[in-house]
Order: C-alpha cells, then sequence, then structure tokens
C-alpha cells in the first residue's frame, strides 16, 4: 500500500504547499528547520488539521480529497503515530496505554491487555507493564509508545522526532535500537526529524522542507552530494 | 554520608510566617472550644432539630455540589476550549456570585425566582414549581455561590492540559468523547477534586444567600449555618456545639478527601 499525499493547508500566517509518495516498506524522513512545517505534515496526515486542498491517498483508501469533500475522521483513517515527547497517558499504567486503542475500538479489558501484552513483548518491554509512564526512561518510553501505536494495526507509521526527548548518551542506541523496529512494521514509514543523522540511518529517501515548501527530494546520496539550499548544504555539510 | 544543611533546610523567615499563618488559623478555634459547654454535648447533639439541621445540611450541599458538577464542569470546558465572543464576559459572570455578598445573590434571586420574580411567577403559574422558602431554593441559592469555585478551578485545569493527548488518543481509535472521558478528564481529575471541595465547603457554609432567598424554616430551610445563627441570640452554649458539629464534619471531609484523592501525584495505583 502506497501512502501519497498532496497537502496544502494553512496555519495563521503559514502556508503549507508539499507532496510526496512513501511505498510500502519505505522510510521517507521529512527534514526541515524548525517551523518549517514538517509536524504540520503529520497532523495533516492523521487528520488533525484540515486540508485547504489536496488529496491523502492510503492505496485504495481515500482518506481525504477536497475535490469531492471526503474527509475520514482521524479515529478511522488507521494512521499509527509516535509522537514527540510519546504523550504516553500519565495516569494509565505501560499495559493500559498498549491497550487503550484497542480498548476505544470495542476490545473487552482482558482481551485488549491480552495483545497489549503480545505488543510489549515484541518490543522487550513486558517487565514494565505496570509502570507507569514518569517511572520509564527515554528509550523504554519509545518502544512503549511504538507499541501503542502498532498495537491497533495502523497501515502507516509517523514519528516526529521520535529521538529529540533523549539525552545526547542514549541517542546512538536507541536510534538504532529504532531501525531494528521500522524494519519490522511492513508499511509506509515516515519520520519527522531536524536531525540529519536520523535521516541517514532511518531513512531510504529525505524530503526538505522550508519554509512550508519542498526544497529538495531524493536519496540522501543524491541530496548530500547536490545540496539545493544552503541549509541543505549545512545540514550536511559536516561530514559529506 | 554528609548532610549539606545550608540547601536542606528552608529559610527561617519563611518558616516564621508559615508558623504565623498556622497560629493565625488555629487560635479561633482555640476559643471556641475552650468555651464550648461540652457538659451539654449530648443533650444538644441529641435534640431534632439540630439532627435535622444536620442532615438538611448535609442533603443540600451535597446536591449543590453534583448541579455544579454536572452544569459547570461543560461551562469551564467551553471557557477554556472554545474560542467565542463575549467569553470574558461569560467568565466574569460566572464567578460575578463568588465576588458579591452573598445577601446581594439571595436578593437576586429572590427577584427572579420568587414568587412574583420575573421568572417564578411563570414558574409557578405554568408548573406549580415553586422554590422560595422550599429546600429545592436553598439547593438553589448554594449552587448559585458555590459552583464558580468549581467552574474557576476546572477551567484553569482545562487550560494546562496538553491538548496533544487527546490526538494521540484519536489517533489510536477514540472518538472524540471517549478521549474525553479517558483521557482529558482523568487527567485533570486532582483539579476537580479540588473544586468539588470547594464548592462543597462554600455550599455547606452557606448562609448569606439561603437566609434571603429560602427563610430559615427549621426542617425546610434551617441549615446548620442559619441554625446556628439563630442559636446565638437564644442559647450562645447550643451555638457553640452546632459550630463544633460543622467544624468536625467539614474537617474530616477534608482531610478524608485530601488523603484519599489529592495525595502523592506520583504514587504508583493500579486502575
Amino acid at each position: 500500500m502506497t501512502l501519497s499525499a498532496v497537502i496544502r493547508a494553512t496555519r495563521g500566517n503559514f502556508r503549507l504547499d508539499v507532496s510526496f509518495d512513501v511505498a510500502d516498506g519505505e522510510t521517507l524522513a521529512v527534514l526541515g528547520p524548525n517551523g518549517a512545517g514538517k509536524s504540520t505534515i503529520l497532523r495533516c496526515l492523521l487528520g488533525l488539521v484540515p486540508l485547504d486542498t489536496g488529496r491523502i491517498v492510503l492505496g485504495d483508501h481515500v482518506l481525504e480529497d477536497t475535490t469531492n469533500n471526503l474527509y475520514v475522521e482521524p479515529e478511522n483513517r488507521r494512521v499509527g503515530a509516535v509522537f514527540q515527547d510519546y504523550l504516553l497517558f500519565r495516569h494509565l499504567s505501560v499495559i493500559d496505554n498498549v491497550a487503550f486503542g484497542l480498548r476505544a475500538r470495542g476490545a473487552k479489558k482482558e482481551s485488549a491487555r491480552l495483545t497489549a501484552r503480545a505488543h510489549l513483548e515484541r518490543f522487550e518491554v513486558e517487565h514494565l507493564a505496570d509502570r507507569r509512564p514518569s517511572q520509564l526512561s527515554g528509550g523504554e518510553a519509545q518502544r512503549v509508545a511504538l507499541a501503542r501505536a502498532l498495537a491497533v494495526d495502523p497501515k502507516v507509521l509517523l514519528l516526529d522526532e521520535p529521538l529529540a526527548a533523549l539525552d545526547v548518551t542514549t541517542r546512538r542506541t536507541v536510534r538504532d535500537e529504532l531501525s531494528l523496529f521500522l524494519s519490522a512494521f511492513g508499511g509506509p514509514r515516515l519520520i519527522v526529524t531536524h536531525d540529519p543523522a536520523d535521516a541517514r540511518r532511518l531513512a531510504d529517501r529525505v524530503l526538505i522542507v522550508e519554509h512550508g515548501s519542498v526544497v529538495q527530494h531524493g536519496s540522501i546520496l543524491d541530496v548530500m552530494r547536490d545540496p539545493a539550499t544552503p541549509y541543505v548544504a549545512a545540514l550536511f555539510g559536516d561530514d559529506a | 554520608m554528609s548532610r549539606r544543611l545550608r540547601s536542606d533546610r528552608p529559610p527561617i523567615g519563611i518558616l516564621v510566617l508559615a508558623g504565623l499563618a498556622v497560629v493565625f488559623f488555629a487560635l479561633p478555634f482555640a476559643g471556641l472550644l475552650w468555651r464550648a459547654p461540652w457538659s451539654d454535648l449530648v443533650d444538644v447533639v441529641r435534640e431534632d432539630a439540630v439532627r435535622r439541621a444536620l442532615w438538611l445540611s448535609i442533603q443540600t450541599s451535597v446536591l449543590a455540589t453534583l448541579v455544579a458538577i454536572v452544569i459547570g464542569v461543560p461551562l469551564a470546558w467551553v471557557l477554556a476550549r472554545v474560542d467565542f465572543p463575549f467569553r470574558n464576559f461569560v467568565r466574569a459572570l460566572a464567578t460575578l456570585s463568588m465576588v458579591l455578598p452573598p445577601v446581594v445573590g439571595g436578593v437576586a434571586l429572590f427577584f427572579s425566582f420568587g414568587r412574583r420574580g420575573l421568572f417564578g411567577q411563570y414558574l409557578y403559574d405554568w408548573f406549580g414549581i415553586r422554590l422560595p422558602f422550599t429546600t429545592a431554593g436553598v439547593v438553589l441559592a448554594q449552587s448559585f455561590v458555590a459552583m464558580p469555585f468549581l467552574v474557576l478551578t476546572v477551567e484553569s485545569a482545562f487550560r494546562q492540559f496538553d491538548v496533544r493527548y487527546e490526538d494521540a488518543a484519536r489517533s489510536l481509535g477514540a472518538r472524540r468523547w471517549y478521549a474525553f472521558r479517558h483521557i482529558t478528564i482523568p487527567s485533570i481529575r486532582p483539579a476537580i477534586i479540588a473544586g468539588v471541595v470547594l464548592a462543597w465547603a462554600r455550599a455547606l457554609g452557606e448562609f448569606g444567600a439561603t437566609i434571603t432567598f429560602a427563610g430559615n424554616l427549621p426542617g425546610t430551610t434551617q441549615t446548620m449555618p442559619l441554625a446556628t445563627y439563630i442559636a446565638l441570640e437564644s442559647d450562645p452554649g447550643a451555638a457553640l456545639i452546632l459550630s463544633i458539629v460543622l467544624i468536625v464534619v467539614s474537617f474530616g471531609v477534608l482531610i478524608g478527601l485530601r488523603d484519599r484523592w489529592l495525595g502523592n501525584p506520583h504514587e504508583v495505583t493500579r486502575s
């Protein structure tokens, strides 16, 4: 299933105008400076920011199409996300965080917990099931956030600055883990980051966004070899 | 292990002032306890009038708090999350009865919901509903002055709540209403409890609006504060004992709620 998006949206004075495709099993990194509109792209894909014009299609399913007023609510999109700061629900234990989406879709408590436990095992954090989010390390919280997002069987996986909350010493380890976990998810994957190291380690292609528009798009090697703007050059300049 | 006294110990000036505040709160009760005719305690508490006043107070203050929860929490949400014209005007209106002297609130209620009041006459003519000098009137007066405490506390909590948690819930398949009930409300639970306690305490102690709008009918509208005030004229000893009963009930509830629900927020509890 391919995710293809044509997104035009406004937030106050800010205009976003981007389009891209991501294939099954492929990871696209959206790179850009702060305020470039990266997170707004994710919010549009999730259905949290309505499009002015454009179209979001996932395989055969149209999630949004402004030409015929089609809009699927966020809860019905099957677009999974690991949010910046992970946003684990603080009043719920780890296992109930992972079970939340299943419960919201009508699963019984016990069966939801059973499925949740399986997903915790998949990310090797089943021993944390009864903890509170406040008692987790950054790396643990990320695994739980991944387990929570994947427990409801999404067709696309979005990650918003998944490593920004970590300190420098653990970032590299967690990034390596994340790369492994990502390859286990078969659908299109999209990761938003301002760190070129994330893009290099995790992504197959990069989409570089500045001031709400795409300035460059291609494989990392191509982009590094022939940077389109001073920002891109500076981004990969250090060790190109 | 060496103790770093300088950084561990709170500043002495703050301790002294805080101690002064504690004394300030404690001394009035010392006087009351000192003058109370303890030998009459059992007789006074056994009196029918006293028991009826206490029971009425508990019933009406709980009902008034329920009214405040049912319509006050939605109002707090709207004030915090919906951008509409005259929002500041509505917020001021919703907190007005907290700032006004309660007697003014009672007078306002009387001219609106009294038998010949602006709305009261129709309530009576069309539906046969009479509010002044009834227990329902007591609940109305108490809700009117107590609800702002709940609205203000809960609105501030809704404002501080990070709405991205609702977004996360929706991406996981939760409808808006489900996310509101299962994520938003539990996240601000301490503020809701605090608001409920404040509103209930205000309702329990309500005097001015109640006596103005609902009068002082034993068994129907004579709540504990009213009974205490009346007793002060005829039997000061009984008034002291009524005060002590009210203090014990309030203090017990405040302590009980705090331990039960407002304890350490990081404490691990199983759901």
